[in-house]
């Protein structure tokens, strides 16, 4: 009788106990992490861009984290390499879905990487958030699983072409370098200077990695020419200037996207004065003066002048605000359709398609929507101009003049 | 016709300008081939320090002469104990050396990368004086390189020549073991090669800095094209180095008139290729080695 009775004790213990001890498991059932995966170019030619945007990335999960996550759960990240190389990029993105189980995938600056992936997002059902400008991410290969939250070529393109036929000259050459983006660049610039009323006399490419210019500049440039759009960045940025310097020292410069990111353009002296660059976010905090910026640079740790605190590098400032809004857009979704797991995908897909969003720490860029088409962020840009050797902001391109008719309608294809 | 003609002679001397500094980079190739039958993978990446030190040195003492001392004096210090513990035991084996120095390209590139940062910088030009070539306004500081390196040249020539040690160093390449039978102390001619290759190398990186930026893949573009120089000029054959780096960049000028720079560039590869059809040892190879 006594024997039963501790028997009886000993089960109703053993019982209480194994409940105890699952409780916080059940409980930790619900708090199960988000699992976001980036393939970040840390490595090869775009190493100062990944190396940015992973910073970045790093610092707006944190905020998240610290905020209590997303619904209750927290994020967890996994990060890896494309050593800035499409094949590498795929097969990464393919070991982040497939070993690390993430449910989505943020980056890649080079647009090779990005559509290298954008088939793989679509076969393993995962959505794809590349922060690459090439139009043809959201366009001719893009799909439903696939997010453009930077700005493209076209919409850069489109949006400066008032201000370069207004401000700058009429007569053009481009100049650009000698792959993909290179050459989105040279046609749609083409394409929508002609149509706002200037002309393009000659369209120059030079090969990636050129350290002379010379001989692709001199005698090439028409006498009649008043103005350069190049696209060229880094150390071909650095040679194309001084070289142009020598060839045409009176010539005007329009720069695409990214051109004079993390240059210090004090260094580059009388060859880059008076030149314009395209810029989706301000260099310096001067040019868009607001508290959530400030705290937005205060979080990346980069100084109103651009350099990154603790290094005293310059920062690379170009599409990383994008990085930050991907991770921010994917908040929003995952609370607007109540994404749980993977099967919920096509929800927050839905959720996303058409979404817009209002200026602040969130979307420091500005306001703007997610088109539903084509799943390309309509957002505004900013000119910059080097003057006395510092970068201002001369000109603000609102949302609306850089929409252009969507290519694809990838809201039509199934899941 | 005349405005092609005065075009063509720019492209010309442009092209031969950087033929020197190719020159200086792929005779040390050659030099640590011939001798050591090292194929030195790393080379390019050799250039790069020597381009990432001139930085450092300009940044810091505002003094970009400095850094042709500096640079090929710190070299020799990552150079020797590279030959002695890395490469001594692959040498006269060119696969394995070429393994061993892919590995080392890996390595420099990634501290570069860790170090130096992904960003390339911009040198200040150490001697901003232009000159009105051909109604080019030609940067005065390509003349200097074009001098400096020419001195140099006569400099390599001149030891390799002339003096008792470049003797040895030129017996050894032809035949080692004999060169070592006759009591020649090869152990040490190998370590002073690889660190006189290497500095060619860094030198070239420290001319070229000014003209072509500093970025941590800087050495990938060089390295290619000198392996090309050094195969068309046959391997290990230091005067075919020297006639087919001028030979080529010069060629490359002049093609860039004509065709695009870009084709120019791919046309250099097909010179390649009829080089070594009809003669596959280079122009001023041996058959036999």
């Amino acid at each position: 009788m006594k024997r039963s009775a501790l028997i009886v004790l000993a089960v109703v213990v053993s019982l209480a106990a194994g409940l105890l001890l699952m409780q916080p498991q059940a409980l930790s059932q619900s708090k199960d992490p988000i699992k976001i995966g980036m393939i970040a170019d840390s490595t090869g030619g775009l190493a100062a861009y990944g190396y940015s945007h992973e910073k970045v990335l790093r610092a707006a999960i944190k905020k998240i984290n610290s905020e209590g996550g997303i619904s209750g759960r927290p994020i967890e990240l996994f990060v890896e390499d494309t050593e800035s190389k499409p094949p590498v990029g795929a097969l990464k993105f393919r070991k982040l879905v497939e070993s690390n189980g993430v449910s989505f995938v943020i980056d890649s600056n080079s647009s090779g990487v990005a559509i290298a992936c954008a088939p793989i997002a679509k076969e393993l059902k995962t959505p794809y958030f590349p922060c690459a400008g090439a139009t043809e991410i959201s366009g001719e290969n893009g799909n439903r699983y696939v997010f453009q939250p930077c700005t493209n070529v076209r919409q850069e393109a489109k949006g400066v072409v008032k201000f370069a036929v207004e401000k700058i000259g009429k007569k053009w050459v481009t100049v650009v370098v000698n792959y993909a983006w290179g050459w989105s660049n040279e046609k749609e610039f083409t394409q929508f200077i002609t149509e706002a009323g200037g002309q393009v006399l000659t369209s120059i490419r030079v090969p990636l990695g050129t350290g002379d210019w010379l001989p692709y500049l001199a005698g090439k440039i028409p006498k009649e020419a008043e103005a350069v759009y190049f696209a060229n960045f880094g150390s071909d940025f650095l040679s194309f200037i001084r070289d142009l310097h020598a060839v045409r020292p009176d010539i005007k410069k329009l720069g695409a996207v990214y051109a004079i990111s993390a240059q210090d353009v004090a260094k580059l002296g009388e060859a880059a004065e008076g030149l314009y660059c395209i810029a989706p976010y301000p260099t310096r905090y001067e040019g868009l003066k607001a508290d959530f910026n400030k705290a937005y640079r205060d979080m990346i740790s980069v100084d109103a002048e651009g350099v990154e605190v603790g290094t005293g590098k310059r920062f690379v400032l170009a599409y990383n605000w994008a990085v930050w809004e991907s991770m921010f857009l994917l908040k929003a979704g995952i609370e607007k359709s109540g994404w749980k797991s993977n099967k919920d995908t096509p929800k927050l897909i839905e959720a996303l398609e058409g979404m817009s969003f209002k200026q602040g720490i969130e979307f420091p860029q500005g306001e703007g929507y997610v088109r539903k088409e084509d799943h390309l962020s309509q957002v505004g840009l900013y000119i910059e101009q080097i003057r006395r050797g510092t970068i201002d902001v001369v000109a603000r391109i609102p949302p609306e003049a850089v929409v252009y008719a969507p290519e694809k309608d990838h809201s039509k294809e199934a899941f | 016709m005349l405005e092609s003609l005065s075009s063509i002679t720019f492209l010309l001397m442009n092209g031969l300008i950087w033929g020197l500094i190719v020159a200086l980079i792929a005779l040390g190739l050659s030099l640590i081939f011939g001798v050591m039958g090292i194929v030195n993978m790393a080379h390019g990446d050799l250039y790069m320090i020597g381009a990432v030190v001139t930085f450092y040195v300009v940044s810091l003492f505002g003094n970009f002469w400095l850094a042709l001392l500096a640079a090929p004096l710190l070299m020799a210090l990552i150079a020797a104990p590279m030959e002695r513990f890395v490469l001594r035991p692959y040498e006269g084996n060119p696969s394995l050396t070429m393994i061993a120095t892919v590995g080392i390209s890996f390595i420099v590139q990634t501290a570069a990368l860790a170090v130096y940062g992904g960003i390339p910088q911009k040198i200040p030009n150490p001697w901003p004086v232009n000159f009105n070539l051909l109604g080019v306004s030609y940067p005065g500081y390509r003349f200097l390189i074009a001098l400096i390196s020419i001195f140099i040249l006569i400099g390599i020539w001149l030891f390799l020549y002339r003096t008792n040690y470049g003797i040895l160093i030129r017996a050894s390449m032809q035949d080692r073991d004999m060169a070592n039978a006759m009591g020649i102390n090869v152990n040490r001619i190998l370590i002073t090669t690889f660190v006189l290759g290497a500095a060619l190398a860094v030198v070239g990186g420290v001319l070229a800095a000014p003209i072509y930026q500093v970025s941590y893949l800087m050495g990938n573009d060089v390295i290619l094209l000198c392996f090309i120089v050094v195969i068309i000029g046959g391997l290990g054959s230091l005067e075919g180095t020297l006639v087919a780096a001028l030979g080529i960049c010069a060629l490359e000028g002049v093609l860039a008139h004509f065709l695009s720079p870009t084709r120019a560039r791919a046309a250099i590869f097909v010179v390649m290729v009829i080089v070594l059809m009809l003669r596959p040892q280079g122009l001023f190879g041996e058959k036999e080695r």
